[in-house]
């Protein structure tokens, strides 16, 4: 298990994180918080790149400091700007970072041909990098986090630059590793978190701010989001969270702490083209709520 | 079953009085001491020798039934054996006693000598609190990290670091250093070609500027790789590594520094070969260090003219101005990799080169004749002190905990 036991950290004088308290075991972990709220910085202290100013990260009772390079070994990280060698290859890459994750060189090949092949990379396998687009060099990335298969995954924006079809590729590579490991991951694309995280931690202020499954997370907007007609004007309290677009009918998504007026749930047939309807939150609505549509 | 054990154990420790009970008793006394000193391995060694007598007087005295009731009473024996050693061992001993007289696959039908000897064993060694410390031991022991050290360092990447890994995605950056060092070293060199004469007979300029020059390949191969790795942002995955960037640094200054010494060192041989065909070296100064005289080309020995200028080369000076600078260069980096943040780590060091050779170049004069003075053994002795001053200096650097170290 890996905890992180009340850790603060300051960066060029600003609070960044301030007394985090969390506990990961087996699953996937999705920290959702927007730019700048401490994502990176969460993720840096658990590879090891930043040092906590006040508490510790422990792996099963002990600082992962101590740990040293015991931890390292079963730590997979995907920084969110990965940097690569254009003048090398996918393989070539792997074989480097396997020699310096201490990996034994016997069946070193036919694991990294299986990696290619998982990320779907197995014709490029031996093309150099500079020709590759971003989302070959992001499977690049994810395959060498995996190649020593770690007992921890960290992984900073993973699904950056992946078109929908890699993006579902990776879900099911995640969904697959993370049955017997932790993996945590932070992501932009709300929707990811929502198909394959069993927990959101959202960081606000630098604290966690919510710490649950995603499910509970949308249970606690249950009967406050609505899908209202664009021309219903919000009251006191409610907010804007989107639009939506109905074949030509354009209607807002609204999040109001009161129940609103007139208000039907969603009927059988489909959307209403006439009045405010309750609707199923989501994890986007709630990111919305919470961080300011 | 347990009156009938108890019988045995009544006879074994005390009415029987034949060789193996008297071998037990006779490395009683050496079991309890390796106990003292925590010496596992001999006092299983003791328990054994006991083992062996003993079954080998029950052998002479061909008694039918010893398997089983021998190796109740060896446990007994053992164990009252070690509880002389200071440990309050008396429950101890009982449980195993009523444990092996209960074991149904203990009994004295199906049990056969060795295999109740090894029960036996087992039973009192794991009953035994020195055998649990032992355990315990061995589990801190294997919990608590290895000291990390050079050498620790250099065996484990012989084992899984080849030589194309240290430089991945840089050898680039190592040719270009290479080129630049050459670059670099020729200007004394072609200084030498043009008035040979002067340099020879006042060696303080070149081993000046072999002393600035020297570390040049360290550095130049230290800072482009460096400053790679962090325009291609690599050094980031780098350092989440289990072989820990300040680690991988560490080999990598050591081969440079390696590569360093030995172009070196040919190049000193390359000086000393053009003083020779120049005639202001002798072969002797190549292995004696000792100044030579004026001699014409192709003669052999020093034969001394009048007007002619007299050689202080020494190559044994060369050598070791060039050694000595290039460990300080080392030592001076690491301590810069250490205490100073990016990109200052990289800068630190060699403006502060730069700024001794400003000060080499200003008082030329008065420093040259100091330096051409310079006994060849006072050079040797200086580069040998830096040299195992710069290894130290890389121990503490790989021992280095990255929480501790600003490194990169």
């Amino acid at each position: 298990m890996l905890t992180v036991d009340n850790v603060s950290k300051k960066l060029s004088g600003k609070t960044i994180l301030h007394d985090i308290n969390l506990e990961f075991d087996h699953g996937v972990y999705g920290l959702l918080a927007p730019n700048g709220a401490g994502k990176t910085t969460l993720m840096k202290l658990m590879t090891t790149l930043l040092f906590p100013d006040t508490g510790a990260i422990r792996l099963d009772g002990e600082d992962i400091t101590a740990l040293g390079e015991r931890y390292r070994g079963q730590v997979g990280y995907l920084p969110q700007d990965f940097g690569y060698y254009p003048n090398y290859t996918p393989r070539q890459l792997l074989r480097y970072i396997a020699a310096l994750q201490g990996m034994p060189r016997a069946g070193l090949d036919e694991r990294i041909t299986t990696l290619l092949d998982m990320v779907g990379l197995t014709d490029s396998a031996n093309k150099r990098m500079r020709t590759f687009s971003g989302g070959m060099i992001q499977r690049v990335g994810i395959a060498q986090a995996l190649v020593h298969d770690p007992r921890i995954l960290i992984l900073d924006e993973p699904t950056a630059g992946l078109d929908p079809k890699e993006r579902v590729r990776f879900r099911n590579i995640i969904h697959s590793f993370a049955a017997n490991r932790i993996v945590i991951l932070s992501t932009h694309i709300v929707s990811d978190l929502e198909t394959i995280a069993g927990h959101i931690v959202m960081l606000r202020d630098g604290m966690v701010f919510a710490n649950a499954a995603p499910a509970d997370i949308c249970k606690s907007m249950e009967g406050k989001i609505y899908e209202v007609p664009v021309d219903m004007p919000l009251t006191r309290g409610q907010r804007l969270l989107s639009e939506v677009q109905y074949g030509g009918v354009t209607r807002l998504r609204i999040y109001s702490p009161e129940p609103v007026a007139g208000a039907a749930g969603v009927p059988a047939s489909g959307i209403a083209t006439a009045g405010p309807i309750a609707v199923a939150p989501n994890l986007e609505d709630a990111f919305l709520v919470i961080y300011g549509g | 079953m347990n009156e009938q054990t108890d019988r045995n154990t009544a006879t074994d420790s005390g009415t029987r009085d034949n060789g193996g009970i008297r071998a037990v008793g006779a490395t009683a006394d050496a079991v309890n001491r390796a106990a003292d000193r925590g010496d596992f391995d001999r006092m299983e060694s003791r328990i054994m020798q006991a083992m062996t007598a003993r079954m080998a007087a029950a052998a002479i005295t061909d008694e039918p039934e010893f398997g089983a009731r021998s190796a109740v009473g060896m446990s007994n024996v053992i164990i009252a054996n070690m509880s002389h050693a200071g440990n309050d061992n008396s429950g101890t001993a009982r449980d195993v006693h009523v444990l092996h007289a209960a074991d149904p696959n203990n009994g004295p039908a199906n049990t056969t000598t060795s295999e109740a000897v090894n029960a036996a064993i087992t039973s009192a060694l794991a009953a035994s609190p020195l055998r649990r410390e032992q355990a315990i031991a061995a589990a801190v022991r294997a919990g608590v990290p290895k000291r990390v050290t050079l050498w620790s360092t250099l065996r484990e990447a012989r084992g899984s670091l080849r030589l194309r890994d240290l430089f991945f995605g840089a050898w680039d950056c190592v040719a270009v250093a290479l080129v630049m060092t050459v670059a670099v070293w020729l200007i004394p060199f072609l200084r030498i070609l043009s008035d040979g004469v002067r340099v020879f007979t006042d060696p303080g300029t070149l081993y000046a500027s072999m002393f600035l020059a020297a570390p040049f390949l360290y550095e130049a191969t230290h800072l482009l790789v460096r400053w790679r790795e962090h325009e291609q942002r690599t050094d980031e995955l780098l350092r989440t590594m289990r072989w820990s960037f300040v680690r991988l640094c560490a080999l990598r200054m050591l081969v440079v520094g390696a590569v360093a010494a030995t172009l070196i060192v040919a190049y000193g041989l390359c000086v000393n070969e053009v003083g020779m065909q120049m005639g202001f070296v002798g072969s002797g100064s190549v292995t004696n260090g000792t100044t030579g005289a004026a001699s014409a080309p192709g003669a052999t020995g020093f034969v001394m003219t009048t007007n002619a200028p007299v050689s202080r080369f020494s190559l044994v000076t060369l050598l070791g101005v060039a050694f000595s600078a290039l460990f300080l260069f080392g030592i001076a980096q690491l301590a810069a990799d250490v205490r100073c943040r990016w990109p200052w780590s990289m800068i630190v060091v060699p403006a502060a080169w730069v700024a001794l050779g400003v000060v080499l170049l200003t008082w030329h004069d008065s420093l040259s004749p100091l330096l051409t003075g310079l006994p060849p053994m006072v050079a040797l002795v200086t580069a040998v002190a830096t040299g195992i001053a710069y290894f130290a200096a890389m121990n503490r650097f790989v021992r280095r905990s990255p929480a501790v170290a600003r490194f990169a």
